[in-house]
């Protein structure tokens, strides 16, 4: 079985220093590298700590950075990296432990945007919402963020002020705004017009390159913006 | 040592969970509730659910068709009035999620769309494209933070549940952030902490997926009801065990071994592909014993055939499967077959609880794939289990609320709590040196995978049962390999393996007593279903020796049990 | 209990996704300096004297200049216009057109543009 080495950047909170460990990891050509990561934490270091649970890209807790790029390790091939592969924690969080990251940030700001559906009178249980199939369409990427923060790691916007709501928070703004069921559209366009939101965007462009399931929140940040400013215009 | 208290605390923060604590907040704002969670709520397992949601809410379905396909994939062993109930509220969750936002699929006209499962004899399952638990859980999440009365202890680690005189006092829970030990008073508690499919190696479930409810509560002497029912999904990719949904087949997919035979007509020739998990499970084994199966790098498998759905079907409602062919084995299911081979998914049984989801003990609760109200019986048929924690979870917030409501705190005898957080920090964290869980953990693993698997015999059963107690001997000599306090993720697996070792002694022995084959139990030395004897449910309660077994006899209302054809 | 929280700089030139973004936006300044570079060259131009294309790159120093402003005119031109399909997405029927397309797209408005502005000034 080949072997390579995992270089991983890592924290110790205790002393409050950064270093690096390197371990040797074998693998096959269908092993991921949350794989490898479990062997280490199993076979050689237990003091190792990260984040992991559904390893099939669907929980989003294992994002990081692997050889500089916010990557979900977990449907990433060992095979498929350049080696010796380089594990850093994910890019402007604060960090926990090693390769943990606090994301707290990212819930208040998904409570910020008001990410429910908000009607002015529920309707009754027993008639559904005729939504058309192409009105679904319309949020069909937006509403696919499993919330793995690679898209925050990405952001340098995010990175140098922390102030603003973030590449996934706007998608699911944009999702809701868009939700043929919602009624506080215009409620909805005031978030997306606040100095701290859609217009900090610089259109870097890299929270849709990374992000693992084809959400595109760089596209729906620019729709926010030519909506609230037609809005803003016109009204 | 910190003190919170709140109304209502809910330990889980997945499908289950989160109903129960949204219901349970808008009983009354009053109300504190507290989501206790060892993981942010939307990294629950709920997220890995795929194929949809049973409900009858087309015209030509109706209740008791509902009802009596649960019953029949139950092998009869699920308690009518519970199903009847089940199926009642189903279509008001389903409905009530679709007003919460969750995107169901729809047809041309806008109205929620239904597509084939396993077992059903109509098209009843609502779906969002194959990735319904994802969006299911992430609508309920979101619209938790609508209530400012639900507080979220994200990545807290419940030790153990507190109870005194029968009644829950409360729970004490390990910070993960800052390893901090808590002591968490409430009035009513609710279980929703999920399956434990972490005790078997080959399986779809996460790695969060340990157990920790049923074991928190077996612990302080509920008992688990029916655990030897464990589901085994036929269609997981080899090696990794992650799941295809059963939606593949429901759409059209078709089950191939190396002859390219659909060989599912010897065994459900009347449903095929569309038969219940239990009987494709075992028909697969079957096939592969007979030397009929692909041979591959993880172990002999077949092929699930896609390709005549065409390209076009598959992207719209089935992306995330060709997402994970692609990535995980480099497989394109438009052109090629997908390796399948049944694997560990779910557990039928749980804790014990009563129809309005309360245990013996007064003011806990449980709901979802942790409880055993019993609606799954011996067999659970896709996609019911999404309506169950919708359902349950409602009824489990509604009741604890009122529990919450009607009763005080009760006072705690604070040497209980000392001895719990002396168990964690003197006698894990401290202990200077021993085995690390690893070792435990994967040979726990290989014995529930070899000998409580799909095929029983009482010999193989009788083993698992000595080589758990072994291991468990061994664990009195596990001790942490890391010694900090924050975020020390090797304590969190050693305490997840203890309740791994009380879960799978509950599973080894009620199987070793069940002496017939019903549903997803199939003994090889007993391969009739004995009704006389055991129709009924096991339950099994922690002693200090082994597990006690006892049982209860099923419910039935309306329908008699009958031989079981597909 | 509250913890320091430990942040680290956003290090542009550490992280490689970012160190680009930064060249894309280095890039459109280089362009306003060819932009002013390019006027005062065109104020002291003699009809006359020589034609435009002998006049733009008349030495070596005006060549390597060139080269560098046409390679920072390319990154600030494919990496926009790669964005350009989320800023302002067209459609053609029901098809939304790519990033290449829209390149292309570009490219023969450029085109258009150049004979117009060539003819008008010519004549």
């Amino acid at each position: 079985m080949p072997e390579t080495t995992f270089i991983i950047k890592r924290y110790n909170p205790e002393k409050g220093v950064f270093y690096t460990s390197e371990y040797k990891v074998p693998y096959e050509s269908d092993t991921t590298i949350l794989s490898g990561l479990i062997y280490i934490k199993d076979y050689l270091d237990r003091t190792l700590s990260f984040r992991y649970s559904c390893r099939m890209a669907s929980c989003g807790s294992c994002g990081m950075v692997v050889n500089k790029k916010p990557t979900l390790v977990c449907r990433t091939l060992i095979e498929s990296v350049k080696k010796p592969i380089y594990i850093e924690p994910l890019y402007n969080f604060p960090i926990i432990k090693d390769l943990v990251v606090d994301i707290d940030i990212f819930l208040d700001k998904l409570k910020f945007v008001k990410s429910y559906i908000i009607r002015e009178k529920e309707e009754d249980l027993d008639k559904e919402y005729i939504v058309k199939p192409e009105q679904l369409d319309l949020i069909k990427h937006s509403s696919s963020c499993i919330n793995c923060m690679l898209c925050y790691a990405a952001c340098p916007v995010f990175g140098s002020d922390e102030e603003f709501i973030g590449p996934a928070a706007l998608a699911i703004l944009y999702r809701y705004l868009h939700d043929p069921r919602d009624q506080a559209k215009s409620e909805r366009i005031k978030i997306a017009s606040l100095k701290n939101s859609a217009y900090m965007c610089s259109m870097v462009g890299q929270c849709t390159v990374v992000c693992p399931k084809g959400v595109d929140p760089s596209f729906h940040i620019q729709r926010l913006k030519v909506i609230s400013t037609l809005n803003n215009l016109f009204s | 040592m910190d003190k919170y208290s709140h109304d209502v605390i809910v330990i889980g923060g997945g499908a289950a969970g989160l109903r129960a604590a949204i219901e349970a907040a808008s009983k009354s704002p009053k109300l504190s509730v507290a989501i206790v969670s060892k993981v942010y709520p939307m990294r629950s397992h709920t997220v890995s659910a795929e194929g949809g949601a049973a409900a009858a809410i087309k015209p030509d379905d109706n209740f008791d068709l509902h009802a009596y396909d649960t019953i029949k994939g139950s092998d009869f062993l699920a308690d009518q009035d519970a199903v009847e109930l089940f199926v009642r509220l189903a279509p008001r969750e389903i409905i009530r999620l679709e007003h919460w936002g969750c995107p169901w699929n729809r047809d041309q006209e806008g109205k929620i769309d239904v597509r084939w499962f396993g077992g059903m004899s109509v098209k009843r399952t609502i779906h969002a494209a194959d990735k319904t638990g994802f969006y299911l859980l992430h609508t309920l999440f979101q619209t938790s933070l609508k209530y400012d009365n639900i507080v979220r202890y994200d990545e807290y680690f419940v030790t153990s549940i507190i109870v005194e005189n029968n009644r829950f006092c409360g729970i004490t829970a390990l910070s993960l952030r800052d390893g901090a030990f808590h002591f968490l008073k409430g009035k009513a508690a609710i279980i929703a902490t999920g399956g434990a499919g972490q005790i078997y190696k080959f399986t779809t479930n996460g790695a969060i997926n340990t157990g920790d409810g049923m074991a928190l509560a077996y612990r302080i002497g509920v008992p688990l009801k029916d655990m030897e029912f464990v589901q085994f999904h036929p269609t997981c990719l080899p090696g990794s065990g992650i799941l295809i949904s059963e939606a593949a087949r429901g759409e059209g997919g078709y089950l191939l071994n190396n002859k390219y035979e659909r060989f599912l007509k010897n065994y459900v020739p009347t449903k095929m592909e569309l038969g219940p998990r239990d009987i494709i499970s075992r028909a697969i084994v079957n096939e592969i014993r007979l030397g009929n199966g692909f041979k591959g790098k993880h172990g002999d498998y077949v092929a699930l055939d896609l390709r005549h759905l065409g390209e076009e079907k598959i992207e719209e409602k089935l992306p995330q499967i060709r997402e994970l062919a692609k990535t995980f084995v480099g497989i394109d299911p438009v052109n090629e077959l997908i390796p399948v081979r049944p694997g560990q998914h779910y557990f039928m049984g749980g804790v014990h609880v009563d129809l309005n989801t309360s245990t013996p003990v007064a003011g806990l609760f449980a709901a979802g794939e942790a409880s055993c109200v019993s609606i799954n019986g011996a067999n659970r048929l896709g996609s019911n289990s999404l309506p169950e924690c919708l359902v349950f979870g409602a009824i489990s917030g509604e009741h604890a609320a009122k529990f919450a409501i009607e009763h005080d705190y009760c006072n705690v005898a604070y040497e209980n709590i000392q001895i719990e957080e002396k168990r964690i920090f003197d006698q894990l964290l401290k202990k200077e040196s021993g085995i690390a869980p690893a070792e435990i953990k994967y040979k726990l693993k290989e014995t529930m995978e070899e000998k409580v698997g799909i095929l029983r015999n009482e010999k193989e059963l009788l083993e698992a049962c000595r080589e758990v107690e072994k291991l468990k001997e061994m664990f009195k000599n596990v001790s942490a390999g890391d010694k900090t306090m924050i975020f020390n993720t090797d304590i969190v697996e050693i305490l997840e393996l203890d309740f791994m070792l009380d879960v799978a002694e509950a599973v080894a022995y009620s199987a070793l007593y069940r002496k017939e084959s019903r549903g997803a139990h199939y003994r090889t030395d007993y391969p009739e279903r004995n009704d006389k004897e055991y129709l009924a449910h096991t339950l099994v309660y922690k002693t200090r020796e082994k597990p006690q077994i006892d049982y209860l006899p099923v419910k039935i209302t309306k329908w008699q049990p009958a031989e079981r054809k597909y | 209990m509250e913890k320091k929280k430990i942040k680290e700089k956003v290090g542009y030139f550490k992280r490689p996704i970012y160190t680009f973004i930064l060249i894309r936006e280095f890039s459109s300044f280089i362009i306003a300096l060819y932009g002013i570079y390019f006027l005062i060259k065109l104020y002291y131009f003699d009809f006359n004297l020589t034609s435009m294309y002998q006049y733009l790159f008349s030495g070596p120093l005006e060549v390597a200049l060139s080269i560098v402003f046409l390679i920072f005119a390319l990154i600030h031109g494919i990496t926009w216009f790669s964005l350009l399909p989320k800023a302002q997405p067209i459609k053609v029927g029901s098809k939304t057109l790519n990033s290449s397309e829209m390149v292309v797209v570009w490219l023969l408005l450029s085109i258009i543009l150049f004979f117009i502005v060539y003819y008008i000034w010519l004549y």
